[in-house]
């Protein structure tokens, strides 16, 4: 009686792959190239021809039925996957306020400061919460070995009084402390929609023991509310022996009188503070003792 | 009287110390003195104003205030 060979029905699974196995046509097994896991069909008799070597199938042998996906490179809390020069591969997180970017050959991705260009956040307040004040400091953030110089922004200064303007003033903090020596000097311009004003103790040899009234004195009695910006810019504050510190400001103020009187006031000034000391922040607090609340930025320029 | 105090520390609320208040009154009286100087400044401006208007001559003082 003639015989018909049909060969395998179905497909035959043999478990993983083993050099000491012996395989036919049909035959399934599992194999792991390269870290990847994948099922393979025998297309021909073979004994210790592995399906499989550094990602290329052995066709003559076997026949890739299931391509596995590789396993995640990832090994720690805040990995990410990037794309290598062949393959996936892990790239650790940074260090507190590293940013991602382009690394130097554009050609992959990499933690790092971005001190290339621009300015760095180095505090924020956001808050106009919890209780008016009568002065505020910040201080330990200024680092000239990182930054060229420094900017901050006071903003949503605002001082709701029944009888007098808010006057904010200034002083540089040496040894983390406001330094209250008459050795401040300073001068600013202002200008408002009929009128104009210059003050400060620029002339002469005696210092004052702030940067006063960094709006220029500007009081508008009976007051409702006063809300004021300014931009302040420090230049090398940490940087020791220079004989003097130097601030810049630019301002802007809108003071709204109980009677129909309303004024708007952009004011540009600058002082100084005669130390060789490094200046480690600063500190605005209001002349008259009028309490206001306020937001705040510093941002570092970086070197 | 309140202050608030930002460090890399971390931001806090505290009441004026005796020190503080303190500080806070001599700079009041500072602050009074310079607006009593600056009204000062300020009249003189005014009458530096006035006397262009009607063409009488300023003294040194009063031209010093006009920015030319």
């Amino acid at each position: 009686m003639a015989t018909v060979n049909l060969g395998k029905i179905k497909l035959k699974w043999r478990g993983t792959w083993s050099s000491g196995g012996s395989y036919t046509a049909d035959d399934v097994v599992s194999y792991t190239d390269s870290g990847v896991t994948s099922s393979f069909i025998a297309v021909a008799s073979s004994s210790n021809q592995a399906p499989s070597s550094s990602g290329t199938v052995n066709t003559t042998y076997w026949n890739l039925l299931a391509k596995g996906s590789d396993p995640t490179p990832t090994t720690t809390q805040g990995d990410i996957i990037v794309r290598g020069a062949s393959a996936d591969q892990r790239l650790a997180i940074g260090t507190a306020g590293q940013a991602l970017k382009v690394n130097s050959s554009a050609n992959g991705l990499e933690y790092g400061d971005t001190s290339a260009a621009g300015m760095t956040l180095l505090y924020q307040h956001n808050s106009t919460g919890g209780s008016a004040v009568n002065s505020f400091s910040v201080d330990g953030y200024f680092d000239d070995s990182k930054y060229s110089h420094y900017k901050a922004l006071v903003y949503d200064h605002f001082t709701a009084s029944s009888s007098n303007s808010n006057e904010p003033s200034l002083r540089l903090n040496v040894g983390g402390s406001a330094d209250t020596s008459n050795n401040y000097f300073w001068s600013l311009d202002h200008a408002y929609g009929s009128g104009h004003h210059h003050r400060g103790n620029g002339a002469g040899t005696t210092g004052q023991s702030s940067i006063a009234q960094m709006q220029g004195t500007w009081n508008v009695s009976a007051n409702n509310r006063q809300l004021q910006n300014y931009e302040i810019f420090f230049y090398s504050p940490t940087t020791t022996g220079l004989g003097a510190k130097y601030v810049q400001w630019q301002a802007s103020i809108f003071a709204q009188g109980t009677s129909s009187n309303g004024y708007f006031l952009s004011g540009t000034g600058g002082g100084m503070l005669e130390t060789a000391a490094a200046v480690t922040g600063f500190t605005m607090f209001s002349a008259n003792g009028t309490t206001f609340t306020y937001k705040l930025s510093l941002y570092g320029f970086n070197k | 009287m309140k202050k608030h105090i930002h460090t890399p520390s971390g931001f806090r609320e505290e009441d004026y110390s005796s020190e503080d208040n303190a500080q806070y009154v001599k700079d009041k009286e500072d602050y009074d003195k310079v607006i009593v100087q600056q009204k000062a400044d300020d009249d003189l401006k005014a009458s530096a104003k006035a006397k262009l208007i009607s063409g009488q001559a300023l003294t040194e003082a009063e031209a010093s205030t006009l920015i030319i």
